[in-house]
């Protein structure tokens, strides 16, 4: 049975750690690459399709895009690796689509055109396990993280 | 001066499908996204197969060269949640139908299923970005 004493001697035998020096974060490439592309969907103006859609705003996807970045940095801290990045497209009313589709499992979240609103999700893994609920999207969703990094 | 035209409204059978069209923007790598299925003035807009043909939805787009088409079971989108297809033709439509999209937070969850069960029979220009010709 341990006694205090080797417990003691365990101690003496521990470097003490003056700094923690974690390794650089590489940069999320993939997603960054995604945000890049997105910022295509500020072209649309109203009735861009002809069929009277909404235009997109540069804060709803910039909203969108913080978004992904909180929970990206937070995948990242969590499992030393980020999550895939999504499709980030126009969803209905002016709103932003990021939508994750996967071998074993799909997910997306719609960030609304109000400011004020609760963004929306629903994923599943094409089975009986599902997520869905609404969130602020100025928030961390660690529900989601979770479900980014299984 | 003539009466405009008026269709009856009929009942679909679930074995029958609709015609929707699709906007390039929203296809990415040959995929459909989910921001294609949304309601315009209540329901979304799709065709009857009794009454349209696969072409004949495409050409009704403003712009057709920038649309492409999809088909989606009838029976599948009432097996969805409480979806339902309802013909509702136009004086210049037989074929219109709508399906009724929930407007609260179900509607995340109904998107997901409608791109599930929906099908190319069109394909849609390659994605172009916005903006271009």
């Amino acid at each position: 049975m341990p006694t205090a004493e080797a417990a003691r001697g365990w101690e003496c035998q521990t470097e003490r750690v003056e700094r923690w020096e974690p390794a650089a974060k590489q940069e999320d490439v993939e997603l960054k690459a995604e945000v890049e592309r997105a910022q295509e969907i500020l072209e649309l103006d109203h009735d861009w399709d002809g069929e009277g859609s909404a235009g997109y705003s540069k804060n709803t996807l910039d909203r969108a895009v913080d978004f992904l970045r909180v929970h990206s940095t937070k995948g990242y801290d969590l499992c030393s690796a980020y999550p895939p990045a999504p499709r980030i497209g126009p969803g209905p009313n002016g709103s932003i689509d990021l939508h994750w589709k996967q071998k074993t499992w799909e997910l997306l979240v719609n960030v609304p055109a109000n400011d004020a609103g609760m963004a929306v999700f629903y994923g599943d893994d094409y089975g009986n396990q599902k997520i869905k609920g609404s969130f602020d999207p100025k928030t961390v969703n660690l529900g989601i993280v979770a479900w980014l990094m299984h | 001066m003539a009466d405009a035209l008026v269709f009856p409204v009929e009942e679909i059978p679930d074995a029958d499908s609709v015609f929707m069209r699709a906007h390039e923007t929203y296809c990415r790598d040959g995929e459909v996204m989910p921001g294609v299925f949304t309601a315009k003035n209540g329901g979304m807009s799709v065709d009857w197969d009794k009454y349209s043909t696969k072409e004949e939805t495409r050409q009704r787009a403003k712009n057709p060269a920038k649309n492409g088409v999809l088909r989606l079971a009838v029976g599948a989108i009432r097996g969805i949640d409480d979806l339902d297809v309802q013909h509702r033709p136009l004086p210049t439509n037989r074929a219109h139908s709508e399906v009724d999209l929930p407007t609260n937070e179900e509607l995340t969850e109904v998107r997901i299923f409608l791109l599930r069960i929906a099908e190319v029979v069109i394909s849609l220009p390659a994605g172009r970005p916005p903006g271009h010709a």
